[in-house]
């Protein structure tokens, strides 16, 4: 009320002090006005007025939030007592119990005697489209869990089996390992859980989801000789059709061999130690055979064909089918065997009545960066409980 | 490493050929090594008789690549062929195969070693090795010459 006073004071002296202006008036009792009061009156009762406006308006804007709201909880309700009825409504034949998953929005129903076993929680990885030329192993998190029952031993033992385990299971499938107590789940208690971080090899197949029709990349991990053959068939189709062989024979096709057995053992080598990104590999096999020579026919090409026999198809074929198919045989060109770091963390929560898996992994080269980002992710963990 | 001679004899009647052949399994059955002998056209030389069935094998091995062809010593010394090469048969994995190629006497002189693709590296250095020590025994090669065979 002062500043609508104030402001027609302000107009009043403006007007009729400086701009000279004129003004005459009557109040309804019939008193007389003029001059700067009659403007001071006149300005005021208009300021007046238009905060009046103002007011009745945000009372309005108040009474409309109000009635808003109000709306918005009765469609809420609504809401929850259709989600109920359709809970409800959902097929639940006889002894079949009705689950709900409210993060996925998801209701079904179970056969009742049929009990939970765990499940996946999150899994995220590094977009391909993000990750640096030649790497071809997008780092991941995968966080699971299983139930704990009336058979679940206690922490200190479940984590003592668990590590047994992983100690058998690793064996020559990669190693060596490290393993640690670490605190999940934040201040002021957090889970005391177990943490392992180890080196193994993975082979990742890539495969046509016929459902969703992208190709995804299905991993498994494979042993220290799976990638050594896998290296080794790498640098025999690099090197394929080079060859130093000439009438010498035997001897160039010895140091020929010696050269073979050498880059392998480079490629592993730069591989493990995270020098070589995956991608790279054939680029690094050509220019170390840069310097060999291709060679690949050497025969008289004008001779005439005589009239032998089909004895090396024959043997070919005869030999090729005695051969029993090793299991590493089996790979095809659309897979990869590389040396990858994986930690893993298990969470006991006596609480939540679960016991949870947290996975991370990535290809040797990228591991370093990436583990500061699992263990960013690690430290952010926090149980609703 | 032992040495191993064929052990069988027999007569031949009159016109009457022979085909001679050995195989060396390895115990997993991964590799093996098939060594023959056939009857041969005379005029048919080394060279000729490797290109000949080079041939052959591109035209009937699916997915057949030719790795190495070059002149070698072979069986003990003789001038004749070596051939390394990738191929998968209908039903089975992709397979490796070394093959050595000589013509002598009227005779055509094959060996065959193989491997699955994916072994090659494991049994390469051994497959090569009982390649090498592959020979023709001289003194069996001439009491089997018809031509030298008595009334």
């Amino acid at each position: 009320m002062l500043s609508i006073l104030g402001a027609g004071l302000v107009a009043a002296i403006v007007c009729f002090g400086f701009l000279r202006s004129e003004a005459l008036g009557e109040t309804p009792t019939g008193w007389s006005l003029s001059g700067a009061v009659a403007g001071f009156l006149a300005a005021s009762a208009f300021a007046g007025g238009l905060f009046r406006e103002l007011e009745n308006s945000s009372a309005g804007v108040e009474k409309l939030r109000q009635q808003y709201d109000m709306e918005n909880q009765e469609l809420r309700r609504v809401n929850k007592e259709l989600e109920q009825k359709l809970i409800r409504g959902a097929p639940k034949p006889e002894e079949f119990e009705t689950e709900v998953d409210e993060r996925q929005r998801l209701v079904l129903s179970r056969p009742k005697e049929w009990e939970p076993v765990g499940a996946s929680v999150f899994a995220f990885q590094r977009p391909e489209r993000l990750l640096r030329k030649g790497d071809t192993f997008p780092p991941y998190v995968r966080v699971s869990y299983e139930p704990i029952t009336a058979a679940t031993p206690d922490p200190d033992v479940y984590y003592r089996e668990l590590q047994q385990r992983f100690e058998r299971g690793l064996g020559s499938r990669g190693g060596p390992y490290r393993s640690e107590i670490v605190g999940i789940g934040g201040e002021p208690a957090p889970i005391p859980s177990l943490k392992l971080v180890a080196r193994t090899y993975v082979k990742t197949v890539l495969h046509l989801n016929l459902l969703t029709g992208q190709e995804e990349r299905v991993r498994s991990i494979v042993r220290l000789e799976d990638f050594e053959a896998h290296v080794a068939t790498r640098v025999n189709k690099v090197l394929g059709g080079r060859v130093p062989f000439g009438k010498l024979g035997w001897d160039q096709l010895s140091q020929w061999q010696d050269f073979q057995v050498r880059l392998r053992q480079e490629v592993q080598d730069e591989l493990e130690s995270g020098r070589l990104e995956y991608g790279d590999l054939a680029g690094f096999i050509e220019e170390r055979a840069g310097t060999v020579a291709s060679r690949t026919s050497t025969g008289e090409e004008s001779a005439p064909v005589g009239q032998a026999s089909d004895a090396a198809m024959d043997q070919g074929a005869e030999a090729a089918e005695n051969i029993t198919a090793a299991e590493e045989d089996m790979l095809s060109e659309s897979e990869e065997v590389l040396p990858v770091a994986e930690m893993w963390v298990c969470c006991y929560h006596r609480g939540l009545r679960k016991v949870f898996f947290f996975e991370f992994a990535d290809n040797s080269t990228d591991y370093r960066n990436s583990s500061a980002v699992f263990n960013s992710v690690l430290q952010s963990v926090r149980f609703l409980s | 490493m032992y040495r191993f001679r064929p052990t069988l004899v027999t007569d031949v009647p009159d016109g009457w050929l022979v085909k001679e052949s050995i195989t060396i399994l390895s115990p997993d059955g991964q590799a093996n090594v098939i060594a023959s002998s056939e009857p041969l056209d005379s005029a048919i030389n080394s060279a000729e008789y490797a290109r000949e069935q080079g041939e052959l094998l591109g035209e009937k091995f699916p997915g057949y690549t030719q790795l190495h062809y070059a002149p070698v010593d072979v069986f003990g010394g003789h001038p004749g062929y070596y051939r390394s090469f990738q191929w998968t048969p209908p039903d089975n994995v992709p397979v490796s195969q070394f093959q050595l190629y000589l013509a002598r006497n009227s005779r055509g002189y094959t060996a065959t070693a193989t491997t699955g693709l994916r072994s090659a590296h494991i049994y390469q250095d051994i497959l090569i090795a009982i390649l090498r020590q592959l020979f023709i025994s001289e003194e069996d090669l001439m009491a089997n010459d018809p031509s030298s065979a008595g009334p």
